[in-house]
């Protein structure tokens, strides 16, 4: 009957010398070697460390119902029509104050709590002598942010259109993106855009001054914009009309760049130091054992016993 | 009942309101009032100062109301009393029941009566010295249940949570306090009026069937139709506590906060400082209002009635029709608030003629007619605020007025300026910086020859056509890199000579001064406080030898463009802000040939020669650095900047390169890591080994 190696197990044989022999200054050489090339390898390898990360979510956006609304006439030089969700505003004006009116629904189309999506329609009354060239409207939401850090901001879609022969609708239908400068944090409270984008208590006309409420949103680091391309004018109107703006502005899943956390970087990092660490690992095992085993540096060897048992081994 | 009857008494006392006014006779407003609470008001108009207001209540007998008569004069019957109130113009009349609605309440088993408690008539009269003026008459039909004695409930409804009990038991009760037809589960619906419609009710959850039996339920199931568990596994329940409590609602018991439109159209001036102006208050007038001056705002229009901030300037420009233009009233006769402790500023107004009118009228038909009349306009309106602290101690306003005809037609560019100036300041001059030039203030030159010395460096603002003669100048301000130019007619026949000197006249005309101010603060009366001369790099001489300009329209080596290079550098800093300063600067003028551009024939026509000028501010280091080896360049590896994986950034959440969490707490998470290595360390092997072997006899 033939016989084969059924079972085997491994039998410990140690190596003793002093603290201060050539063994052990080996084995300090042999520890180096081992665990710290891996990390200069990762490192100089380059994406060891996680600087930045992304994540999906859908904003919580909710239209804050504040409109700015400016229409340039023509053809007569200078005239226009404006009118605002700020009694301030209104109060400024003066005779190019007219009311319009203004309908608004935001619309849950999957039911999961956010809304995704809002129509918006301002009819602005006019007279048949009076033609729009141009429409400029400040439209304001509240933006959060849940899943990793909690990022509350009031935001802006500033549309600005104008066509060379009068129109009798505008009709707008685009996006609320996301534009980041930085990445936002992985957890905390973020409120540092938490303030309305126009200072709608204020009595004077600077502070409503369309460029100066444009480069102060710019500043910031973290904006929406409204993402159409295309507005459609749309032409005759009638003679007692109003002129119509007919938004579809939707709130899409955006993808969020964000800051890694130390553990996240650290378990990353963890993966790849480990994964040359063990050919580092196996490599000098394998040196480990030949200076040991013929004796390169000089050493007793001796024979580990399991505990507990106190005879020779038989050697067979 | 009452109503049919009071019909032709209700339109013969509706006549008399209608008539009466216009025989200016007191009326009440309105007639006739039908009465559901407690308490009810009329006005009565146009009636003499005295007169007395009496009630009576009406015995309607057989159906018809007897003829109104003035004769009881009481203003109390019994249950009902009457108060006149005088108002602006009319008397109000108010008739309130004196005794609760006990009675009418007693009954509590039924939530809603059908019937009124409360069925009577009474008459209003007013009367002057026994005559009667007018008669108001009221219908009253109060019903048990009309809760106007306790009032409108402000009590919130107290929704129960969903979790246990169903929010609508009956979703087909829409009605309150009225029955619903065909909804059996209505509580507010009498037995007999659930009778006329038992056979006919809404079925399913819509009929109140909020609690449907579900399938587990033991009770529920015909044999044959059941799962196979059935009846070991089936749930023994009342039908309140079933699977579908609460499947309807979110579970929310409070509404939430939504946003909505809350637009408002007046807003009243608002914030009145209580301890004098602040930076950006608005400059309030004595009757509460803003100060206004014009200015631009939106998308560049003019707002008139705009309210000036208090130690805010502007410089605005706005163009208005001259068919719409109407003057500003009230700037001379406007009272400003000096503080809002009291005290008036009245601001003085001086007056002006404005020059040439075509700068600010544009578009024009100039009408000829002398003999129209003619008004003023306010081409420019400059105010100057002095300020003390947080007053305001005098206005100065200049008005610059064009006098144009009434008929005249165009568009007029008005130019508003409000300055605030500190009360003790007077005509100083302003530095550019101190002591470094700040960024965009004017370089400070000045010329030594001349006695008017302040001065400062220019380049050209061209205007209209673009041309040499009508361009204005331009002060250069320090660091903005500045190119313009402009166009100068020449004919064919130009004298090139003549031509040269022209060219270079205009040119000097830009650079009339000898010195540049090295810093900002450089005094002028002081030569040796650094100011530096102006290097001039002269073109070639004008009057060189060999001309070769015999051919004409041709002038070779004519200055066309000038350079100007400014080197600027960082010199110290005050207080951490860094100091900029003047190094040094130099002009140079480059050459082109000019040919006359003909086309198929050369006419004599003047063509356009085109001159520019340049501003260059270059920045050198204050201290020129070592030019570095190529090692150096290409050695990279501790300089993170221009290499992603330097060595300063090997541990990289435990440096400060890293901004995602607080550097405390990198630090700690580092530790915390070192010390469950330390453990792993010490809990290894060979130690555990060594020490097992070190105490066994060899």
């Amino acid at each position: 009957m033939a016989l084969y190696e059924l079972f085997s197990h491994p039998a410990e044989r140690g190596y003793r010398a002093g603290l201060c022999s050539k063994a052990a200054l080996f084995l300090l050489l042999a520890a180096a070697l081992t665990y710290i090339p891996p990390l200069l390898v990762a490192y100089r390898s380059h994406g060891f460390w996680l600087k930045r990360s992304s994540y999906e979510e859908q904003p919580t956006v909710r239209f804050q119902h504040q409109v700015l609304l400016v229409a340039l006439l023509g053809p007569e030089h200078g005239g226009f029509l404006a009118w605002s969700t700020f009694p301030a505003f209104n109060r400024l004006q003066g005779d190019h104050l007219r009311v319009p009116l203004v309908s608004s629904r935001e619309e849950d189309r999957n039911q999961d709590g956010k809304m995704d999506m809002l129509h918006l329609k301002l009819e602005l009354p006019l007279q048949p002598t009076e033609h729009v060239l141009g429409v400029q409207l400040i439209l304001t939401f509240s933006y959060q942010l849940h899943r990793m850090s909690t990022f509350v901001m009031q935001s802006m879609a500033f549309l600005q259109s104008s066509f060379a022969v009068p129109g009798s609708q505008l009709y707008v239908n685009g996006d609320l993106r996301l534009q980041q400068k930085q990445p936002l944090g992985y957890s905390g409270l973020d409120v540092r855009y938490n303030v309305s984008v126009i200072n709608g208590t204020s009595p004077f006309a600077y502070d409503y001054d369309l460029t100066h409420i444009v480069a102060a949103y710019q500043e910031r680091n973290v904006t929406t914009v409204l993402n159409d391309a295309n507005p459609i004018w749309l032409v005759g109107r009638a003679a007692e009309a109003p002129f119509v703006i007919n938004a579809v502005i939707r709130y899409p899943v955006e993808v969020i760049s964000y800051q890694p956390g130390f553990w996240e970087m650290v378990k990353f990092a963890w993966v790849q130091y480990v994964s040359i660490l063990l050919i580092f690992l196996w490599v000098f095992k394998r040196i480990k054992i030949f200076v040991f085993q013929n004796q390169v540096v000089t050493t007793i060897p001796v024979t580990a016993m399991p505990p507990g048992e106190v005879y020779k081994e038989h050697l067979s | 009942m009452g109503a049919a009857t009071a019909t032709p008494l209700l339109l013969g006392l509706l006549l008399q309101g209608v008539l009466r006014p216009l025989r200016a006779d007191p009326v009440f407003i309105p007639p006739f009032i039908r009465m559901s609470g407690s308490a009810v008001s009329a006005a009565l108009v146009g009636g003499p100062e005295e007169v007395t207001v009496s009630l009576a209540p009406l015995q309607v007998e057989a159906g018809v109301l007897p003829v109104p008569t003035c004769d009881v004069l009481s203003n109390e019957t019994g249950d009902w009393s009457v108060t006149v109130t005088p108002s602006v113009n009319m008397l109000e009349v108010t008739v309130r029941l004196k005794r609760g609605l006990e009675q009418c309440s007693s009954n509590e088993t039924e939530s809603f009566s059908e019937s009124p408690c409360i069925v009577q008539t009474l008459l209003v009269s007013a009367s002057h010295n026994s005559s009667c003026l007018a008669h108001l008459l009221i219908q009253v039909e109060i019903f048990a249940n009309s809760s106007l004695t306790q009032g409108a409930s402000e009590n919130m409804t107290v929704i129960p949570n969903q979790v246990y009990q169903p929010l609508g038991p009956c979703p087909c009760n829409l009605t309150a306090g009225a029955c619903d037809v065909r909804c059996c589960c209505d509580q507010e619906c009498s037995a007999e009026a659930r009778d006329l419609f038992r056979l006919s009710c809404f079925t399913g959850v819509f009929g109140g069937d909020v609690n449907p039996p579900f399938d587990q339920l033991c009770a529920v199931g015909k044999p044959g139709q059941v799962p196979d568990w059935f009846p070991f596994l089936c749930v023994q329940s009342p039908l309140a506590n079933s699977p579908f409590l609460g499947h309807f609602y979110h579970g929310a018991i409070s509404p939430g906060h939504h946003p909505a439109f809350e637009a408002h159209l007046h807003a009243e001036p608002q914030g009145f400082p209580d301890f004098g102006y602040k930076q950006g208050d608005p400059v309030l007038t004595v009757n509460k209002g803003y100060f206004t001056v014009p200015q631009v705002s939106l998308a560049g229009q003019c707002l008139r009635d705009a309210p000036v901030a208090f130690l805010r300037n502007f410089d605005d420009k706005c163009t208005t029709n001259l068919e719409v233009y109407q003057e500003r009233d009230g700037i001379i006769n406007s009272k400003i608030k000096s503080s809002t402790m009291g005290g008036i500023v009245t601001p003085t107004v001086t007056y002006e003629e404005a020059g040439d009118l075509d700068k600010f009228i544009t578009n024009t038909e100039v009408l000829l007619g002398h003999g129209s009349a003619s008004r003023y306009v306010n081409v420019e309106e400059h105010y100057i605020f002095r300020w003390n602290n947080n007053t305001i101690s005098e206005i100065n306003v200049k008005i610059i007025r064009a006098e144009v005809s009434a008929l005249q037609k165009g568009v007029i560019t008005q130019r508003f300026t409000v300055k605030f100036l500190s009360h003790s300041s007077g005509n100083e001059e302003e530095m550019s910086g101190n002591p470094g030039y700040h960024l965009g203030k004017p370089i400070r030159a000045l010329h030594t020859d001349r006695m008017n010395n302040v001065t400062t460096l220019h380049l050209w603002q061209p205007a209209g056509r673009g041309l040499c003669t009508s361009a204005t100048f331009k002060p250069i301000l320090f660091g903005e890199n500045v190119l313009s130019g402009c166009l100068l007619e020449v004919g064919i026949n130009e004298n090139c000579t003549q031509f040269r000197q022209n060219v270079i006249e205009r040119f000097d005309s830009l650079i009339q001064a000898t010195h540049v101010a090295m810093r900002g603060n450089s005094n002028y009366g002081n030569l040796s406080d650094g100011w530096l001369e102006i290097i001039r790099v002269d073109a070639p001489d004008a009057h060189m030898g060999p001309f070769f300009s015999s051919a004409l329209g041709t002038c070779p080596d004519v200055p066309a463009q000038l350079h100007i290079r400014i080197l600027i550098c960082d010199a110290g800093a005050v207080e951490g802000v860094a100091q900029q300063q003047i190094l040094g600067i130099q002009t140079r003028l480059s050459t082109v040939t000019w040919q006359y551009q003909c086309g198929l024939t050369c006419e004599d026509k003047a063509d356009f020669f085109p001159i520019s000028a340049s501003v260059q501010f270059i920045k050198i280091p204050a201290q020129l650095p070592r030019p570095l080896t190529r090692f150096q360049i290409n050695f990279t590896e501790y300089d993170c900047n221009r290499n992603a994986v330097c060595w300063p950034q090997l541990l990289y959440p435990l440096t400060q390169h890293y901004q995602g969490e607080p550097y405390a707490q990198c630090i700690a998470k580092g530790l915390l890591l070192v010390s469950l290595l330390l453990l792993a360390v010490f809990l290894s092997h060979p130690w555990i080994r060594t020490a097992k072997l070190g105490t066994r006899p060899l």
